[in-house]
């Protein structure tokens, strides 16, 4: 076994202290199986290809202090949504299910939606055939740490049913302390079933938040996951999302990045039957020295499934963005449609991207197109908006912003697009 | 109102327009014809401050200041505008706050009240009916997927909204069937008045049966070679411009 970094090996010392609140036979194997995996890898380093342009060498300044609840919380900070818009709402702070902030409200049949240590009581069978199903950890050392330390997120189970209201989630990272949180949370949708998440991401001070997502979709169903990442200036948010899609299935996920020191959400879906399809869509905003990086993987295993995907960034500053899209169609996978652009308007002559899209194609009969580009305003634009009165700044803000919108109205549901255009307006503003 | 003196400007190292000279009264309709690659566009774009296109001799004086050193929005501001030959796609901008924004930049230049969006709807409703514009037109982005005619429909509107003392048409009839060429005549005559304006660049005569010119010019190798009324134009369109190659060269 090769020697571990100090910070990898402080994760693993601090797994040996750790006191769970969800205990179970299985979960306890399941962790000690996520930390295998983490001690036999440790943190990726920028040798690792998909690492290569993304160095966790900046978690060393964070302690590995598990975190704990203790400063009081408005909940007017955590508002996001329109005031009339009815959702069904969880808060996590510190990676824990908050009671009082939540407010799950009525569900209808064959909805179950709960925090994850309150599922291990309530629906532990349920909880025990889905969780740590989807993927497997090795070249995952990131989702490997998360699975080592499951104890809390949100579990939404749909079956047979369409969910009207969205349901809001709120993860807040609370530091005081530099401190790590590992949130698991679990998505699993059948029978036709149909709902949304919209998921904001916010914290303050420093903290690692080391998401882990597992996420099913099959007979039918459509998930739409939107997630907003507003981290603090010194936080961190690292995502994992591992999805399978199933026949005639969608999985729609809409990300947009633009809070943290460094984030990278990295996705992974798998269209395991015909019919299946995913639409991944996301925008990142960055400004100083932040780090975004996207990261998507998307495996067309069968024949007939399709994908569609559109990541579009606008970096100021000396911030750097990343972006690396794979589509993989395997032998024999034909009739699969897999489309994806990335597209970036550098705002400042030390801004970066890094993108990588990338086909690997095994079958015959398949439509795949990749497409990346780089660039600045046009000059044209900005001077037919020039021409019509609106100053230089204003011009500019306007381009910028519908690039960006074209995502945000491609990816996300009409009602909830303003949601997003106004963070990124405001965005624009500062 | 307008007053160009031997106007000469640059593309990059090559000279585009080489000596030209226009006076424009107010309330007057002036027509530019000629050849392709004589310089028209060029004109528009250093009337209405492109970068790119450097004035390298000679002056432009709107309304007694001088023009060339506005920036293009104090210029939009002072009420110059240009119906462009290709109008630009703007991505993601729905062309409903694109003229928001442009005639509240307008008005707040100009000293005048900004319209909230339920005035400024009553506002831009005013002028869409005439020329057949409804309001999906106004929610799709700008210019982006628009046919030949919607573009050219859309620019009028833009001159209509923007209330400009002078404004330059690029080539506006170009690409019309007869139903649009109808519609965008009628509305750019709707739109003469008094104390406004206008350079209407053409290849055609049959605009100008709409709008018909106070003078007509010929533009050929960046310099005027001549002028006349509205009989010229169609004494252009017959006979073409070859007459004129020898006086250009
Ligand atoms: N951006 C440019 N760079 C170099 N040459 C240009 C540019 N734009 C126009 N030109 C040249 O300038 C000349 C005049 O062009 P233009 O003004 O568009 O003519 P018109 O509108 O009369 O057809 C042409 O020879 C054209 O090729
Ligand atoms: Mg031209």
């Amino acid at each position: 076994m090769s020697t571990l970094s100090p910070i990898s090996q402080s994760f693993v010392d601090q797994h040996g202290d750790a006191e769970f609140a969800a205990r179970a036979p299985w979960l306890d194997q399941l962790r000690q199986s996520g930390l295998a995996s983490f001690s036999s890898q440790g943190l990726p380093t920028p040798s690792v290809e998909e690492w290569k342009y993304t160095n966790l060498n900046v978690l060393e300044k964070l302690s590995v202090e598990p975190s704990s609840i203790d400063q009081e919380i408005d909940p007017a900070e955590l508002a996001w949504l329109p005031e009339d818009m009815a959702a069904h709402k969880l808060v996590f702070v510190n990676g824990r299910f908050h009671q009082e902030l939540s407010e799950i409200g009525d569900l209808p049949d064959g909805v179950r939606i709960l925090s994850l240590a309150e599922a291990m009581t309530s629906d532990a069978d349920l909880l025990a055939r889905h969780l740590g199903q989807i993927g497997t950890m090795e070249d995952a050392p990131v989702l490997a740490l998360n699975t080592a330390f499951i104890d809390d997120g949100y579990v939404v189970v749909i079956e047979k049913a369409e969910l009207d209201n969205p349901i809001e989630v709120v993860f807040v990272s609370q530091a005081g302390d530099a401190t790590t949180h590992h949130p698991r949370n679990l998505i699993v949708a059948k029978d036709n079933a149909r709902m949304t998440i919209l998921e904001r991401h916010i914290g303050d001070g420093s903290y690692l938040a080391n998401h882990g997502f597992e996420v099913s979709v099959d007979g039918g169903s459509h998930v739409k996951h939107y997630r907003l990442l507003e981290d603090s200036a010194a936080g961190i948010n690292l995502s994992t999302v591992k999805t399978r899609v199933g026949k005639d299935s969608t999985y729609d996920s809409f990300v947009l990045s633009m809070g943290g020191q460094l984030s990278r959400s990295e996705i992974h879906v798998a269209c395991e039957a015909g019919g299946a399809h995913t639409n991944l869509n996301g925008v990142y905003i960055g400004r100083d020295s932040q780090h975004i990086d996207n990261t998507t993987l998307i495996d067309h295993l069968v024949p007939n499934t399709t994908s569609k995907e559109t990541y579009k960034g606008a970096l100021d500053g000396k911030s750097r963005g990343v972006f690396q899209g794979a589509i993989v169609v395997a032998e024999g996978a034909d009739g699969t449609d897999g489309q994806m652009s990335n597209k970036t308007l550098l705002l400042s002559d030390e801004s970066e991207i890094d993108s990588k899209p990338q086909l690997e194609i095994y079958a015959d009969d398949v439509k795949c197109a990749h497409g990346s580009t780089t660039g600045e305003l046009e000059e044209t634009s900005l001077f037919y908006l020039r021409s019509r009165g609106i100053p230089e700044a204003t011009a500019r803000a306007m381009l910028v912003e519908g690039f960006l919108a074209e995502v945000v109205e491609e990816g996300v549901d009409e009602v909830y697009q303003d949601i997003f255009k106004a963070k990124i307006s405001t965005w624009m503003e500062n | 109102m307008l007053e160009i003196k031997n106007l000469h400007a640059k593309v990059g190292d090559t000279e585009i327009l080489k000596g030209l000279s226009l006076n424009i009264e107010a309330g007057q309709v002036h027509a530019i014809m000629g050849p392709n690659g004589a310089g028209k566009s060029t004109l528009s774009y250093v009337l209405s401050g492109r970068d790119g296109y450097e004035v390298t001799a000679g002056s432009v004086t709107y309304k007694g200041k001088d023009l060339l050193t506005m920036e293009p929005e104090v210029r939009a501001g002072e009420g110059v505008f240009l119906a462009f030959q290709y109008p630009v796609e703007i991505p993601g901008v729905s062309t409903m706050n694109f003229l928001k924004a442009a005639v509240n930049s307008v008005r707040k230049y100009r000293g005048e009240s900004e319209f909230d969006a339920m005035d400024f709807l009553k506002f831009v409703r005013e002028q869409t009916k005439i020329l057949n514009i409804n309001d999906e037109m106004l929610k799709r982005a700008v210019n982006v997927g628009f046919s030949g005619g919607e573009k050219k429909r859309a620019e009028v509107l833009q001159m209509a909204v923007l209330n400009p003392s002078f404004a330059v048409l690029d080539e506006t009839d170009s690409g019309l069937d007869v139903d649009a060429l109808r519609i965008v005549g009628e509305g750019v005559t709707a739109l003469r008045s008094p104390d406004r304006s206008m350079l209407v660049i053409t290849h055609y005569q049959r605009l100008l049966d709409y709008i018909v010119p106070d003078m007509v010019h010929v533009l050929a190798d960046g310099k005027i070679v001549d002028t006349g009324d509205k009989n010229l134009a169609i004494e252009l369109e017959k006979n073409g411009y070859a007459n004129y190659a020898e006086a250009a060269a």
